[in-house]
Formats: structure tokens, C-alpha cells, sequence
């Protein structure tokens, strides 16, 4: 028998058969599945004995302990810490603090700018030369900011500028800024607390509570605690449905604050502060007094904030004012909290006429009110005072003529957050050598002449000190948690280093022997309990002393207007888009909704009425236009706005970073124009009006 | 033209005889040879582990239970391989005697392996690096401490062959998923698929629903005893 065709399709027909019930074919398939699943490239969770340690957040700038879950010391997942006084949960950006350690906006190495006008990647020895060399040149005609007002690193940049012989040192404007302003005005030799845990009616104007105002975290878990679910409590076995506290928002948006508040107060943008007088007027009226130095003129400079001149000036329901009012009467312990809804940009004005209500309520120095905390301490004798660098204003200092030689940044950003940053940015590159200390490189670093990589706050031990909105005095610092990569430093180290070899030595080796010394000023702390997690807290209460209302800085400061336009703007942040240095964090484009963002095209808000008025419908492109620059939006209609007013949400429209926060939107602030408030030195921009038109 | 005859008084279709289908059969025989006896030796290569180990002489001789080995940390997390600190707390030095020239390979073997550990890996401060005969493929998620807890709910008082003995020697619910010991005595070779990765020991699928797709299991017994729900994301996360 030959092997012919005829015996070859035997055979393979028996080999087929046989394959068949074989585990060849079967196996083979499921394998292959699996084998599609598992490529090499692939990331896969390391694996290994788990550790937590407590941290604080550097880069969320609300106050954020957490704890860190880490599989053979790589951090791995943000957890909230619990029973630290400022947690209460997490924020958006420290939950992807651990995944930004591998972003791919991170500066990985120094980068010096050539003579090309490029960047080019150098060692940190010739960094750190070309910067010594740099301020060796400027002399005393330098400036720093800084963009981390809680921590030491700022007391450190303020030592070397006084050391060389300058005092221009600044901070991002912020809440902390308007506030500091506000007590020096009024007299405190303090800084304001906010007893919110023993508060049980709250009044929030402008100040974003629940999402951007403060200690956030704290804020939320007395919010939760105030407001508890109606289901039975397993220690009472009883329904927990009452309320303990109350709390009321004033504002123009319907934002996260006012979503969950029991009544939310319309008004229009940047008209916080008259709504404060036009609440002291009816306070007054109803006997309460206060002992302000200045109150008789308080009471008759008030006496024209009556609830109809309020209610036009403000957009207030006349009403529901006057009911408010009652309530703030009726309540036990109330407390008023004023602010900027956009965080920033709104002066001191508005919170002396905060502080004036709650002087008129009696909370100074009362449990559930305003709490005059001491001023922050320092350890560095050359360092000024944190209250005396909030006297400088740096909108003011990007729009003065006189340049200095050398300007150095510390984790900020301020031609994206800062108004008018076409302006900014002119200024910026006037400046003839600027250096940036920057995780990321963001826009005000992209500008710089050298930019020195800046450790994450995982990586490395550093500090922060009673952040704006607390109740107490408190003072944590965040331990090491991820091995630092090969080329980035700590901004405190790197100027330590660098003064000592100015023959500026500012008396420590190393920032962490700062810290230590600095925790030595907490008498039941150590820095090992610090470190690992246990916050110093202080009851320590400054007296009220003499102070007044300042009617006549009042009277000059609500008179400013902004620019004109058709509608008022009013910009708001929403956390989960991060910070100016952040960006972005990742998985949070995911929280956009497509009302919020639709390709590369935000939406502003307006309500039906505006809408009607400025002949416009929901889903129309348009432009907004202030400041001589324009923006593009899409229309969202949203009767959660008070009418004329245009709602733009911040943290869009960075040209910088990563591709996940470039070209997404445009960035609001670039309508705003900062103007300087009357008699207080800071600049105001909470008061910007737009035209708003059809593309 | 000549007509088609397919009938069958034509001689050539007709069988001719059971020779004819030596040819189907030789395919067969053959394929089924290489499917069931050469291609799984092809799929899988042989990882030997660093040094021989005795499951048996721990659990026999030395009277060890598995939990001794394999624990739980503080935060719940599943040990698997011990290192070196959990072997160290017996085997510090080597306890062994030196065997003579009479004493049984095994106990030769034994020696030697003890040694190893303490001179090559335990005293220079390295790692075993042994071949880990089960490791869960990343995209499942497990809990040991949710099984041990949860499965022993009914499990530890049920009667016969669903008895899985006790917390302190859970050995019975060790073994429902992972190779018996007999399995992996003397330092088996792990034995690891070349397309996918995985050892041929790895617990399937189907494996975890031999008890999660148990429908006495996932619509419960009407006591809220029963736990293992077998929705993807209770192991797709």
C-alpha cells in the first residue's frame, strides 16, 4: 500500500478526530486568551508586606492628612486618616498623589535654557553653580515667591531674602491673605480661627466650604456629623434624623456648599461684603452692638446698607434676608464665614465686614465663633514674620515697573492663577533670570530661565502649620513616604545648601533639622510624633484687644467696580480640576460631564432669564469677553445661577502640564483684570463684568 | 460517455478491507499521542526550586500547621511565601544532625537543604527565591481573610467531606484550592506555561466557582449565612 492521496486524507481526517479529543485544540484556546491578556508591558501590582504610614498633603493646599498604603515601601494608595482633626476623608488631588509621583509632566532633571532659547537638561551641580552665581550677580535685587503658605520652605526663601538683603517675598494670593489683611486693619494681633465644630448655625458668604474654602476635609466631616443620615443609631438605638447645626450659603452658584445647605442666598458676584453690612444693619437694628472702637461710625456708615438698598446691590431676596437674619439671632452659637467663591482676589474689605457681623453676634473668642488665634511662629531670627510677607501683594508686584534681577519661585504658578496672565507673563520675562522650583512643568515654570525639580510632597519631609479656616492652632508635618527619584530635591535643602555657600548660612545643615527645631516649639509634640502622624494641637487664644470696623476703608472699597459688561462673572472652582501646580489630577477628566466640558470647550452658566435676555439658548457657542481678551464656551442653562450672572469654572485652559490638562477650556482668569482695593494694599478682581455673545 | 455507477457492485466502492483504515487510524493513534502525552510536556517548562523542602516534615515531623507558615499580617493581608525572619524562628541555626554515611538520602537531603538556607540565603540576608506554585493572576482579586472567615461560617460545623476542620488548622479549606502537600512534596518543580505565564497549578475560573456559582451558595440559605457572591466584580475589580 502506497501513501497516496487517498492515505493521506485518512490519516489526517483519523488526526483530526484524534486532535480533537485531545486537550490540544481546547487548552490552546483558553491559552492564547490568557496569553492576549498578559502582555510583558503591562504594568502589575507589586506584591509584598503592606505598611501605612500618615502623611499630609503638599499638594492640595486645603489641608488633606491622609495615609499612604505601601507594598515593600512603594506607595501604592492614598487612604484618609482617621481621627487627625483637619481629615474627614480625601480630596481628588491627594487621592492621586501616588499615581502624579509617575506623571508625565514631572521634571525629572534641572533644566537650564540655553542661549537657543531651549531647554537643555543639566547635572544639579551645574544647576545649583549657574543659580548661586545667578544671585551672587542680582545682589539684593531679588524676589521670591512662594506658593505654600503653610509651609517652612517659605520662612526659609524669606531668611535668604533678608540675608542678601531684600524683602521682596511674597505668597499666591489666597483667603489667608484677605484674611491677615482684614485682622491687621481691624487691630487683631491675631489670625482668625473658625469654630466650626462648635458652631450650630453657619452662614457661608462666598466662601465655598464644601469645596474650596479652609480646611475642606474638617469642614466636611462637621458638615456630616451636623447632618447625620435617619437611620438608627446602633449606640442609641434611636432615629438620628435632627440636624445639629445649620448652614446657610450666600453666593451667585448653586455649587457644592449651596447643593447641601439648607437655604442658598442668591447674590451677585463680588457683592459679599454689602451683603455683610446689609446683615450688620439689620443686627444693629435689632439691638446688637459691639465693642468696636469706631462703632458709632460703623452704625451710621451701615445704617444705608438697609435690607431694600442690600437687596438691589446684592440681587438678595429682601425676604428671605430678613428671615436669615432672624435665624442668625435665634441661634445659640452662629458664625459667619466670608469669602471669594473663586478662592482668591477678594480683598480685605469683605472680611472686616464678615468679621464686623460676628463681632455684632458676640462669637469673638466664644466657642462655635471666631477664634483669634496666635500668629505663626518662626525659628530663622532673619525670616520675616508669615504676617508681614501677606502684606505684600503680588498682583501688585507683576504690575510694577522696577524689575528685580533675579526672581526664584517655590511650587507656584501664578501666570496661570493669577489675573491677566498675558500681563504676567510680559512681566515675567522682564525679569532677567528666573528660577523655579517646580514638581511639574507647568506654565510659570516653562517661562523660566532654570527649573530646578522639586521633590512631591510624598517625597519628602516637610511641614505644614495651621492652614487658613481652622479652628485651632495645629501643626503637622509629613514624613517621607516614597523613596525621592534620582533627580529632585527639596527646595528647603537646595536653599540651605545654597545660602551656606553665599556665606549666608541661615544656621541649619538641612530642612529636616529646621523641622525638628521648629517641632520643639510644640511642648507635648516631638518630631517623631509629628512625623509619624500625631498633630500638634494649641488652645492658645489671643485677647480681642481694641479693635474697629474701619467704615471709611468700607465705604471706599465697595465703591470699586470692575470691568463692565453684560453679564457679571462669576468664576468657581471645583476641586477634582486640582490646583494651578497640579493641573489635573488623573482620573478626574473622568468626573467632567459632558455639560461641563464637550471636547475642548467648556460651559458657562446662565440662567433662563439671562439667557432670554442676551438672546442666547443652551448648547449656543459663544465667546465671553473682558479685559480686552475672549474666551469660547458653550451655553449650559442653569437655573442655579442668580440672573446676569455668567458661572466659568476654574482649572481650565492650561497650556502646560500634561495632555491630560492642556487645551481643555480656557482659563478664566484671563478675563479678570486685578485692580487695587482702596487703602487696604491688596488687589480685588472678584467684581469682573463680561459681554457675552454668539460665536 | 461513460455512465457513473456508484452502486455497490463497483469494485471500487466497495471495502476492501479493515487495511484500508490502518491510515485513519495512524492519525488518530498519533494526534492523540502528541495531544495527550507530548503537547502538555511542550507547554509547560520546569522551574526547580532553589533547594529541596519537605511539606511532610514540617506538618509530620515537626508538627506545624499550615498558618504557621503561611499567616496573616496586622492589616489582613495574605503572607504566602514566608521569608526569611518567619523560617528563621526554627531554623536559625541548623537543627539537623550531620548525617553519617548510614543515614537515609532523605535525611542527607534534609540536612543538606537546612544548610543551604542558613549558609547560602538566612546568613548572607537573601531571599529564597522559591518557584510559587499558585500566584493569582493580576486581574482577580483575593482574600484570604474573607475566605477563611466567611467559608468557615458553615463550613467548620457542617459534617463529613464539607468539614474543613478547624480556624487553628484550617488544612481542609487550604487544600479545596491549593495543591495537597502530597502534591508538592521534596521541592516539586513548579511547572509554567510558556504561552501564558502561569504555573499549571494557578486556580482557574472555573475552580472558584466550583463554590461561587454553588447556587445553594449565592442565593442563600435564608440565614444570611451564605456570602460568596459571584458577581464579576466581586473578583474583578
Amino acid at each position: 500500500m502506497g501513501f497516496d492521496r487517498r492515505t493521506f486524507i485518512k490519516f489526517a481526517a483519523g488526526a483530526s478526530a484524534g486532535i480533537m479529543v485531545t486537550p490540544l485544540p481546547w487548552k490552546l484556546l483558553d491559552d492564547v486568551a490568557i496569553w492576549t491578556q498578559n502582555w510583558s508591558w503591562i504594568p502589575s501590582p507589586r506584591k509584598g508586606e503592606t505598611t501605612y504610614t500618615n502623611a499630609f498633603s503638599k499638594l492640595d493646599p486645603f489641608g488633606v492628612p491622609m495615609k499612604v498604603r505601601r507594598v515593600r515601601n512603594m506607595p501604592v494608595r492614598v487612604l484618609p486618616q482617621p481621627g487627625h482633626p483637619l481629615g474627614g476623608g480625601l480630596s481628588a488631588l491627594s487621592i492621586a498623589e501616588t499615581q502624579l509621583l509617575y506623571s508625565p509632566s514631572r521634571l525629572q532633571r534641572p533644566q537650564l535654557r540655553g542661549a537657543d532659547g531651549k531647554f537643555k537638561e543639566v547635572s544639579w551641580p551645574e544647576a545649583s553653580r549657574k543659580f548661586q552665581e545667578e544671585l551672587r550677580n542680582a545682589g539684593q535685587n531679588i524676589a521670591f515667591i512662594s506658593g505654600d503658605e503653610n509651609s517652612s520652605v517659605t520662612e526659609v526663601l524669606s531668611a535668604l531674602a533678608n540675608a542678601l538683603g531684600s524683602n521682596d517675598i511674597y505668597l499666591m494670593p489666597s483667603e489667608a491673605q484677605s484674611a491677615a489683611k482684614a485682622a491687621e486693619l481691624m487691630g487683631f494681633n491675631a489670625r482668625f480661627g473658625y469654630d466650626l465644630e462648635g458652631s450650630d448655625h453657619v452662614l457661608a458668604i462666598g466662601a465655598n466650604i464644601l469645596e474650596n474654602w479652609g480646611t475642606v476635609l474638617r469642614n466636611r466631616r462637621i458638615f456630616k456629623n451636623s447632618h447625620p443620615h435617619s437611620f438608627r443609631n446602633k449606640e442609641t438605638n434611636k432615629e438620628d434624623t435632627a440636624n445639629t447645626a445649620a448652614l446657610v450659603y450666600a453666593g451667585p452658584l448653586q455649587n457644592n456648599t449651596a447643593a447641601v445647605a439648607e437655604s442658598w442666598l442668591p447674590i451677585y458676584p463680588g457683592t459679599e461684603g454689602v451683603l455683610a453690612l446689609g446683615i450688620a444693619n439689620l443686627l444693629i437694628a435689632a439691638g446688637k452692638t459691639a465693642p468696636a472702637a469706631d462703632f458709632d461710625a460703623f452704625k451710621d456708615f451701615v445704617a444705608a446698607y438697609g435690607p431694600e438698598k442690600t437687596a438691589e446691590l446684592t440681587g438678595v431676596d429682601r425676604k428671605k434676608l430678613e428671615a436669615e437674619v432672624a435665624k442668625l439671632l435665634a441661634a445659640e452659637k452662629p458664625l459667619l464665614i466670608i469669602g471669594a467663591a473663586s478662592g482668591s482676589g477678594a480683598g480685605a474689605a469683605a472680611l472686616i465686614a464678615g468679621m464686623a457681623v460676628n463681632a455684632l453676634l458676640g462669637n469673638i473668642n466664644r466657642p462655635g465663633g471666631i477664634t483669634l488665634l496666635p500668629k505663626a511662629g518662626k525659628i530663622l531670627k532673619n525670616a520675616a514674620p508669615l504676617a508681614d510677607i501677606y502684606r505684600n501683594d503680588l498682583t501688585q508686584f507683576f504690575a510694577r515697573r522696577e524689575k528685580p534681577a533675579l526672581l526664584l519661585i517655590h511650587e507656584a504658578n501664578p501666570i496661570y492663577a493669577l489675573p491677566n496672565p498675558e500681563a504676567c507673563k510680559a512681566a515675567l520675562k522682564a525679569v532677567p533670570f528666573k528660577v523655579s522650583f517646580s514638581t511639574f512643568m507647568d506654565e510659570t515654570s516653562a517661562l523660566c530661565d532654570l527649573v530646578l525639580p522639586l521633590s512631591m510632597g510624598l517625597e519628602r519631609v516637610d511641614d505644614a502649620e495651621t492652614p487658613y479656616g481652622s479652628g485651632k492652632i495645629s501643626y503637622c508635618i509629613s514624613a517621607m513616604v516614597a523613596k525621592p527619584g534620582a533627580g529632585v530635591l527639596n527646595t528647603g535643602n537646595v536653599i540651605l545648601s545654597v545660602a551656606r555657600r553665599l556665606g549666608k548660612d541661615l544656621g541649619f545643615e538641612l530642612y529636616e533639622d529646621l523641622l525638628r527645631a521648629k517641632a520643639r516649639l510644640y511642648e507635648k509634640s516631638s518630631f517623631e510624633s509629628l512625623a509619624a502622624g500625631f498633630p500638634a494641637e494649641s488652645d492658645e487664644k489671643v485677647e480681642a484687644g481694641a479693635f474697629s470696623f474701619k467704615p471709611g476703608i468700607l465705604d471706599k472699597a465697595f465703591a470699586l467696580e470692575g470691568n463692565k459688561g453684560k453679564v457679571r462673572l462669576a468664576a468657581y472652582v471645583r476641586a477634582s480640576l486640582g490646583t494651578a501646580k497640579t493641573g489635573i489630577p488623573p482620573y478626574s477628566n473622568k468626573t467632567l460631564r459632558a455639560d461641563e466640558l464637550r471636547g475642548n470647550l467648556m460651559s458657562v452658566l446662565i440662567n433662563g432669564a439671562t439667557a432670554a435676555r442676551n438672546k442666547l439658548a443652551d448648547g449656543d457657542k459663544v465667546f465671553l469677553e473682558g479685559g480686552g481678551k475672549k474666551i469660547a464656551a458653550r451655553v449650559r442653562v442653569f437655573e442655579g445661577i442668580i440672573n446676569d450672572a455668567a458661572g466659568v469654572c476654574l482649572g481650565f485652559g492650561h497650556s502646560a502640564l500634561d495632555e491630560f490638562s492642556q487645551n481643555k477650556g480656557a482659563n478664566v482668569m484671563e478675563l479678570v483684570t486685578a485692580a487695587p482695593e482702596p487703602e487696604t494694599g491688596l488687589n480685588f478682581w472678584c467684581k469682573a463684568g463680561v459681554d457675552i455673545y454668539k460665536a | 460517455m461513460e455512465e457513473k455507477n456508484n452502486s455497490a457492485d463497483n469494485p471500487n466502492c466497495r471495502p476492501k478491507s479493515i487495511a484500508a483504515l490502518i491510515p485513519f487510524f495512524a492519525g488518530l493513534i498519533l494526534a492523540l499521542a502528541f495531544g495527550w502525552l507530548v503537547f502538555p510536556e511542550l507547554l509547560f517548562s520546569q522551574e526547580a526550586q532553589p533547594f529541596f523542602f519537605s511539606h511532610q516534615t514540617h506538618l509530620k515531623k515537626a508538627g506545624a500547621v499550615c498558618a504557621d507558615c503561611h499567616s496573616l499580617r496586622s492589616d489582613g493581608s495574605f503572607t504566602g511565601i514566608p521569608n526569611n525572619s518567619t523560617c528563621a524562628s526554627c531554623h536559625e541555626g541548623i537543627l539537623s544532625p550531620e548525617p553519617g554515611q548510614k543515614d537515609s538520602v532523605a535525611a542527607k537531603a534534609a540536612y543538606q537543604a537546612e544548610k543551604t538556607f542558613v549558609e547560602g540565603y538566612l546568613k548572607p540576608g537573601k531571599s529564597v527565591d522559591w518557584k510559587v506554585h499558585q500566584r493569582q493572576p493580576d486581574n482577580v482579586f483575593f482574600s484570604h481573610p474573607a475566605h477563611f472567615q466567611k467559608c468557615f461560617t458553615c463550613h467548620l460545623t457542617m459534617k463529613g467531606r464539607l468539614n474543613f476542620g478547624t480556624p487553628e488548622n484550617p488544612r481542609k479549606l487550604c487544600v479545596t484550592c491549593h495543591p495537597s502537600i502530597d502534591e508538592l512534596e521534596k521541592g516539586k518543580p513548579v511547572e509554567r506555561n510558556v504561552l501564558t505565564g502561569y504555573s499549571r497549578t494557578t486556580l482557574k475560573m472555573s475552580g472558584c466557582e466550583h463554590c461561587h456559582a454553588y447556587p445553594g451558595h449565592f442565593f442563600g440559605d435564608g440565614k444570611g449565612r451564605t456570602f460568596a457572591n459571584n458577581a464579576c466584580f466581586t473578583c474583578h475589580k
